[in-house]
């Protein structure tokens, strides 16, 4: 992380490389306890809420309604500029303040994104539930329908205030599907991808995921109450440079194919060239030209390349 | 009169102890179907499983989404050494023009079953 002179921190070319690659960034334990209780008295948990006898599906229901009705999470009208969407002194507003966050939101979407919608995701332990939907876990889906656009993405921040234990169910997600153009859960026939992770973090971690990466929810088989708390955003300017204000060449500058010493480790190149362990051996080559090709956009480098995918193809005299 | 009863007694008797053993017979006949689905990295089922999905005839198991974080088999041929027999595949089919870079779903897909 780059500390600016006006307290900024923005993502590093790596991080926005690793964003590109694999469509998320991870940031364990950046909101600190003070504001993760903050959080959670706001909604109104208690750790007492789970000890009720009443165990029945309705009651559940009922609590949810209540959370809604009574916590101090805003209705945010769709399309609020994020800015104004929390009040002062709320939770919710020290997290998108914390600089590292507000860094990282900068350098994927700008200074000034709005809010498409947030939502907060309550998953109560499996034995909670009577109905047998309730007992599988959901399937692999992204969030959204068919989404032509291909350079502008939307981000979403999943705030987790608690730790998320291995057998809590944290959300499930495969790194890499982001450039995948899928329809929302037709892709749920795929119960398992290698190289799928799922969510298992300390309170206060963060993820920021491209709008467009497969996942789903998890079964909570312990005791605690699962709570994630959703914010997507939207653009509101061309994704290019916003993290940086370096030149970027323009001009070839390969090294050589193959026939070489190796590549370099940790370069953009390398990090989007890394192969996710799903990728097929024809449209994993696919994806690697999509990264390339995003690359370019928001370094508006327009001749970037590694190992030659693009300009191998775009080299057409007619 | 009491010897009609009885004949009937009898015949009913007979007739519930016939459909019960068609019952134990179509148990036997009637087996169940598991279901294993398989993503591969080509179109060779001797290639890499990338994917996977299990389903089961018997009511009491269950396959999941995220149920198994490693692959049942390494390779696809090796369902078919295990005893699982393929019944569909996926076709090859030919790239849209002006779509030919967009990725999407999962493109070799194989579905096997086992009977049991
Ligand atoms: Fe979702």
């Amino acid at each position: 992380m780059k500390k600016r002179k006006n307290n900024n921190f923005l993502l590093t070319d790596n991080q926005m490389a690793e964003f590109v690659s694999k469509g998320y960034l991870i940031f364990d334990n950046i909101i600190d306890n003070k504001i993760n209780k903050k959080f959670l008295s706001e909604i109104g948990h208690t750790s007492t809420s789970l000890n009720k006898k009443n165990t029945d599906q309705a009651w559940l229901a009922e609590h949810y309604n209540e959370i809604m009705k009574t916590s101090k999470i805003p209705l945010v009208k769709a399309g609020t500029p994020l800015k104004k969407a929390y009040k002062k002194n709320s939770a919710l507003n020290d997290v998108i303040n914390n600089p590292v966050l507000s860094g990282a939101i900068k350098s994927l979407v700008g200074d000034k994104p709005k809010l498409d919608h947030h939502f907060l995701h309550i998953t109560f332990p499996s034995k909670y539930y009577h109905d047998a939907n309730q007992k599988i876990s959901q399937g692999n889906h992204n969030d959204c329908v068919i989404d032509p656009r291909e350079k502008t993405f939307d981000i979403q921040l999943f705030y987790f205030p608690t730790a998320v234990e291995k057998n809590m169910g944290g959300t499930r997600y495969i790194p890499g599907s982001h450039f995948r153009m899928v329809n929302e859960m037709a892709i749920a026939r795929y119960h398992n991808i290698r190289g799928q992770k799922h969510v298992v973090c300390p309170a206060g971690t963060v993820i920021i995921f491209h709008h467009n990466i497969w996942h789903g929810a998890g079964i909570n088989n312990s005791k605690k109450i699962r709570y994630g708390f959703k914010i997507r955003l939207m653009p509101t300017q061309k994704q290019v440079k916003l993290w940086t204000k370096k030149t970027y060449k323009n001009n070839h500058d390969e090294e050589a194919l193959y026939w070489n010493r190796g590549i370099e480790k940790n370069s953009i190149k390398e990090i989007l060239q890394k192969t996710e362990p799903w990728f097929e051996a024809d449209s994993g080559r696919l994806d690697i030209l999509n990264r390339i090709r995003l690359w370019r956009h928001i370094t508006n480098d327009k001749n970037f390349d590694a190992a030659y995918w693009l300009t191998r193809i775009e080299n057409d005299y007619n | 009169m009491k010897k009609m009863y009885t004949s009937i007694l009898v015949k009913s008797k007979t007739i519930a102890l016939f459909f019960w053993n068609i019952k134990v017979i179509l148990n036997i006949i009637m087996k169940k179907q598991d279901i294993l689905i398989l993503y591969l990295s080509n179109s060779s089922l001797e290639s890499n499983v990338i994917g996977w999905a299990r389903h089961y005839g018997n009511k009491k198991k269950i396959g999941m989404p995220g149920d198994n974080d490693s692959p049942p088999y390494e390779r696809g041929i090796e369902a078919i050494h295990d005893g699982w027999r393929l019944f569909q595949s996926s076709q090859l089919e030919q790239h849209a023009k002006g779509d030919e870079y967009r990725t999407g779903y999962l493109k070799y897909e194989f579905f096997f079953e086992k009977i049991k």
